[in-house]
C-alpha cells in the first residue's frame, strides 16, 4: 500500500492531534529538559484501574492501553503504554513503554514517538544503564539519553524509573541525519553472526523491523543477507569489504566503549549478539546501543570475552587495521572515563541523585542494602578498571 | 425448504444433490460445498508480489451437510465444516406448527442481515460487504419463532440467542441477544403475495456487552484490521433495514446497518464514555448477461454469465462525547474511521454444480485526521474464486 503521510492535507490534519493532545503550551519544555539528567524527574500517568491491573496481570504481553501522561505541568493525551523488557519483565514493577503515536501515527510529545520507562530491576545500583549511555555519548556514539524519574500512577507511587530516549526513526534519523531503515535486533537464539541462509524470513526473526509505513520482505532483509554474507564470505585480508554494510568506523568505537565497561550482554554477549539496533541509510548499516544495565559487570572482565566465538568480532580483529583502531578505540573510552575522574563523579553525582527515591522504592527487586552495595562497587570498577585494562591492551598492540 | 412432493415413494434420487425420500412425508438431502480461492493481486500486502501459486491457492470453505424435512413437520440441517477446531455450522431443527408460527431451535443465523442471512453458496460476490461482516451476527445458538403473516405478505423471524454459546450455555453470566426481523413482499407471487421480486425488511438487535474491549472492529476486504476494538461495558443495539428487488435480467439490493455500543465507566478515570457508534450499507446490483436456463439474452458468449457490482461502506466514531477526537480505545470522542469500497465482478455458472467468480475490489481508508498509519490511498485486490457445490 503506497503511503501518503506526508500529503499537505494529512500534515495539516497532523499537526491539529498534535496541538489537540498537549494540555499545555509545549514550547516552553524541550528534550533537553525531559533528558535533563540532573534533575530526578516525576512522571504521572492516569489509566483505567483494570488495565493497569491487566497490565501487571498480562506482563508477558505487548497489549497497549490508553492513559494520559503528565511531566512537568504538561498533560499529555492519548498515549499508549504497555509492559516492556526481556530479562526486565517484572510483574510487581513493570518496565514501560509510552508510546505517542500508537493511537495517532503522527503524533508527538515535544518532538518524540515514545518514551521508555526503564524498571531498573536487572540493576541493584539502577545507575549503570544510565552511566554507560553517556559515556558512550562521550566518546562521540549516537546512544540515547536518559533522566531518572520517580513514577506516580494514579496517584500512588510505583517506583523509581530512569526515562530513556527510545531508539526509533525520529532518534536514527537525527543521529545519522538521513532517512534510513531502522532495526531492532530480537534475542531469539545464541547468534554469533554466522550466515543466516537464503530465505529472508531468518533475518526477519532476528531484526524486527521498527519502520512506519509498508515495506516489502526484500526492501527490508535483502541488504541484511548481503551484509552477512559479506561478514562470513568476505576474502582473507579483505574483511573491509564488510563496510559497504556495516559502518564499521562507528561499530569498532562503539565495542571499544563497550569493551572497557565490561559489557557481557551486548554485541559479543555472552549468549550471542544481543541489545543493539541497526539503521540502514542507503546500504550501510550502523550500530545503536542499546538496554546496557549490564554494564561494568566485572573490573576483571577480559577484553576479548565473546569476540572469537563471534564471526564479526573474530574476523574484525583479524584485520590488522580493525585491530588497530580496536584498540584505539577501547584506549579513548578508558580516557574519557579517566579523565578528571569522570566515571566515578558520575556514579557519585547519579547515586546521589536518585538515592531517596530508591529507597523509598518498595517495588524494587535489590534491597536497600543491596542498592548501597552495588555503588559501591560501582565506585570501585571507576578506580580500578582502567589499570585492568591497560594490562590487557598490551598484547593486543 | 420445500415440502415433499405428494406420491414419492421410499428410495433415493440424484437431481442437483443426492436425496433420499420416505414416502410422501420425509425427505433428507446430502450437501456438500468445496470453494478455494487464488489471490491474484492484493496491493495491501507489499510482498504478495513474490508469492508463489500455493501461497496464492486457500480453501474458503469445505463444508458437508444434510438438510431435510421429517413427517412433513420438522425441518432440520446439520452442517459442518471439515478440518475446523469448532466444525459446527447449523444445527438447528425447526418446527412447523402453521404457515403462520414456525418454533426453530438450535444453532443457526441470528434473523437481520439480509447478506449474512443468505449462503455462501448463493452469494453475487466473493466477500460479503465490511458493514455486513463487521457489524452484524452470525451463528448463535437460540430459539426463535418464525411465519409469514397476511396472505404471506409479511414475515416474521424473533428469538433470543446466546453469543458464544460454546463456552457458556444458558449460564448466569450468559451475554444473550433478542433479535426480530420483519420483512414486506408487497408484489404477487401467482395467487397470493410475497413475491421475492421485491422484499423490504428491517430489524433490530440487542446483546448484552460485558465489560471488556469487545468493541466492533473494521477489517479490509484481505483481513488486516484498519479499526480496532474498543472498551465498551452495557449494551449494544442494533438496527438494519434492507431493500431487495430481482427480475429475470438483473436484481439489485441495499443494505444499512448501525450500531452502538455503551460504555460505561470505561474512560481513564472511570467515568462514563459516549456511545460508540459503526455504522454501513451497500448497494449491489447484478446483470444476469445470460440466463442460467441456458437461454442467451444479447450475444452473451457463456452460459450463466452475470456481471455484478457493488459500493459499500463501513465506519466508525462516536455518538458524542466531549473534547479532540482520539482513536485509542478508551476515547470519549472517537475519531471517524472508516472505509469505502467498489467491487467488481464476474459469476459465471458452467453447470449446476460449478460456479466461477471473479472479484476486483478498490478499497480505501477514510480518515480525515490523517491518524492511521496506512494513510488513503487506494488499493486493490483481485481474487478468483472456484465453487463446487450439491
Amino acid at each position: 500500500m503506497m503511503s501518503s503521510l506526508f500529503s499537505p492535507a494529512r500534515s495539516a490534519a497532523a499537526l491539529a492531534v498534535i496541538l489537540a493532545c498537549v494540555s499545555a503550551p509545549a514550547s516552553a519544555q524541550t528534550q533537553a529538559d525531559l533528558f535533563d539528567d540532573t534533575t530526578l524527574h516525576t512522571v504521572e500517568i492516569v489509566i483505567h484501574s483494570r488495565d493497569w491491573s491487566d497490565l501487571h496481570e498480562h506482563f508477558r504481553s505487548n497489549d497497549h492501553y490508553p492513559c494520559d501522561v503528565i511531566w512537568n505541568g504538561l498533560r499529555m493525551r492519548n498515549v499508549a503504554v504497555r509492559s516492556r523488557g526481556n530479562g526486565s519483565r517484572y510483574q510487581n514493577k513493570p518496565g514501560l513503554e509510552l508510546s505517542f503515536d500508537h493511537y495517532a501515527s503522527q503524533q508527538r510529545f515535544l518532538g518524540l514517538r515514545g518514551l521508555v520507562l526503564d524498571n531498573l530491576v536487572t540493576d541493584p545500583s539502577m545507575i549503570r544503564e544510565a552511566t554507560a549511555m553517556a559515556l558512550m555519548r562521550r566518546v562521540g556514539v549516537p546512544a540515547p539519553r536518559e533522566a531518572p524519574a520517580r513514577v506516580f500512577v494514579n496517584g500512588a507511587y510505583a517506583g523509581l524509573y530512569m526515562m530513556v530516549e527510545p531508539v526509533d526513526t525520529v532518534f536514527a534519523q537525527k543521529a545519522f541525519e538521513q532517512p534510513g531503515l531502522l532495526f531492532e535486533y530480537r534475542w531469539t537464539y545464541p547468534f554469533f553472526a554466522s550466515f543466516p541462509g537464503e530465505s529472508l524470513d531468518a533475518y526477519a526473526v532476528l531484526f524486527e523491523s521498527r519502520n512506519l509505513g509498508v515495506h516489502s520482505m526484500v526492501e527490508l532483509y535483502a541488504p541484511m543477507r548481503e551484509m552477512f554474507r559479506t561478514i562470513n564470505e568476505a576474502p582473507e585480508g579483505a574483511f573491509a569489504q564488510v563496510d559497504s554494510y556495516l559502518d564499521l568506523t562507528s561499530l569498532v568505537r562503539a565495542l571499544g566503549a563497550s569493551t572497557f565497561m565490561a559489557e557481557w550482554d551486548g554485541v559479543f554477549g555472552y549468549d550471542g549478539m544481543n541489545n543493539f539496533y541497526l539503521y540502514r541509510t542507503g546500504e550501510q548499516a550502523h550500530m545503536i546501543p542499546w538496554d546496557r544495565d549490564q554494564a561494568f559487570h566485572a573490573l576483571d572482565y577480559p577484553l576479548l570475552a565473546g569476540v572469537d566465538q563471534n564471526v564479526l568480532g573474530r574476523r574484525m580483529l583479524e584485520d590488522p587495521a580493525l585491530r588497530a583502531a580496536y584498540v584505539q578505540a577501547v584506549t579513548e573510552a578508558m580516557a574519557a572515563a579517566q579523565g578528571d575522574g569522570w566515571l566515578e563523579r558520575e556514579f557519585t553525582r547519579q547515586f546521589a541523585l536518585i538515592r531517596d527515591a530508591a529507597l523509598a522504592d518498595a517495588l524494587k527487586v535489590a534491597t536497600n542494602e543491596e542498592f548501597e552495595q552495588a555503588f559501591a562497587e560501582l565506585v570501585t570498577f571507576a578506580r580500578k578498571r582502567p589499570a585492568f585494562v591497560q594490562n590487557e591492551l598490551i598484547p593486543l598492540r | 425448504m420445500a415440502a415433499p412432493a405428494l406420491g414419492q415413494e421410499t428410495g433415493a434420487t440424484w437431481n442437483k444433490q443426492p436425496t433420499i425420500l420416505i414416502g410422501d412425508w420425509s425427505r433428507i438431502d446430502v450437501h456438500a460445498r468445496l470453494q478455494s480461492d487464488y489471490l491474484v493481486r492484493n496491493e495491501a500486502d507489499p510482498d504478495a508480489a513474490t508469492l508463489g501459486f500455493e501461497d496464492r491457492l486457500s480453501l474458503a470453505r469445505k463444508r458437508v451437510g444434510v438438510e431435510g424435512m421429517l413427517f412433513d413437520r420438522v425441518g432440520f440441517q446439520v452442517e459442518g465444516e471439515i478440518g475446523d477446531s469448532q466444525p459446527w455450522r447449523d444445527v438447528y431443527a425447526d418446527v412447523k406448527v402453521n404457515r403462520a408460527l414456525h418454533i426453530q431451535a438450535g444453532r443457526f443465523k441470528v434473523p437481520f442481515s439480509l447478506e449474512q442471512l443468505t449462503s455462501g453458496t448463493e452469494l453475487d460476490f466473493i466477500a460479503r460487504a465490511a458493514a455486513v461482516s463487521d457489524l452484524s451476527p452470525s451463528r448463535d445458538i437460540g430459539v426463535m419463532v418464525h411465519g409469514r403473516l397476511a396472505d404471506r405478505m409479511v414475515k416474521y423471524e424473533a428469538g433470543v440467542f446466546e453469543v458464544d454459546a460454546a463456552s457458556r450455555l444458558w449460564t448466569a453470566g450468559a451475554v444473550r441477544t433478542l433479535a426480530g426481523r420483519v420483512t414486506i413482499a408487497p408484489l404477487v407471487d401467482g395467487k397470493s403475495r410475497g413475491s421475492d421480486a421485491l422484499e423490504i425488511s428491517a430489524a433490530l438487535l440487542r446483546t448484552d456487552l460485558p465489560e471488556g474491549r469487545g468493541g466492533l472492529s473494521g477489517h479490509l476486504v484481505m483481513g488486516d484490521t484498519f479499526f480496532h476494538p474498543m472498551f465498551v461495558n452495557g449494551a449494544r443495539t442494533r438496527v438494519g433495514a434492507s431493500v431487495a428487488w430481482n427480475s429475470k435480467r438483473a436484481s439489485v439490493r441495499g443494505e444499512l446497518i448501525r450500531s452502538m455500543d455503551t460504555r460505561l465507566g470505561q474512560a481513564i478515570d472511570g467515568g462514563d464514555l459516549s456511545s460508540l457508534v459503526s455504522s454501513g450499507g451497500y448497494v449491489a446490483g447484478l446483470w444476469h448477461l445470460a440466463a442460467r436456463d441456458g437461454h442467451r439474452y444479447g450475444h452473451a458468449p457463456l452460459r450463466a454469465l452475470d456481471l455484478t457490482a457493488r459500493f459499500d461502506r463501513l465506519s466508525f466514531g462516536s455518538a458524542a462525547g466531549a473534547g479532540d477526537a482520539f482513536l485509542n480505545p478508551r476515547a470519549d470522542r472517537v475519531a471517524p474511521i472508516g472505509k469505502d469500497a467498489w467491487t467488481l465482478g464476474v459469476n459465471w455458472h458452467p453447470n449446476r454444480w460449478v460456479k466461477v467468480q471473479a472479484n476486483t475490489v478498490r478499497e480505501q481508508i477514510v480518515d480525515p485526521l490523517a491518524l492511521l498509519p496506512i494513510g488513503t490511498t487506494p488499493f486493490w485486490s483481485t481474487v478468483v474464486r472456484f465453487q463446487v457445490a450439491m
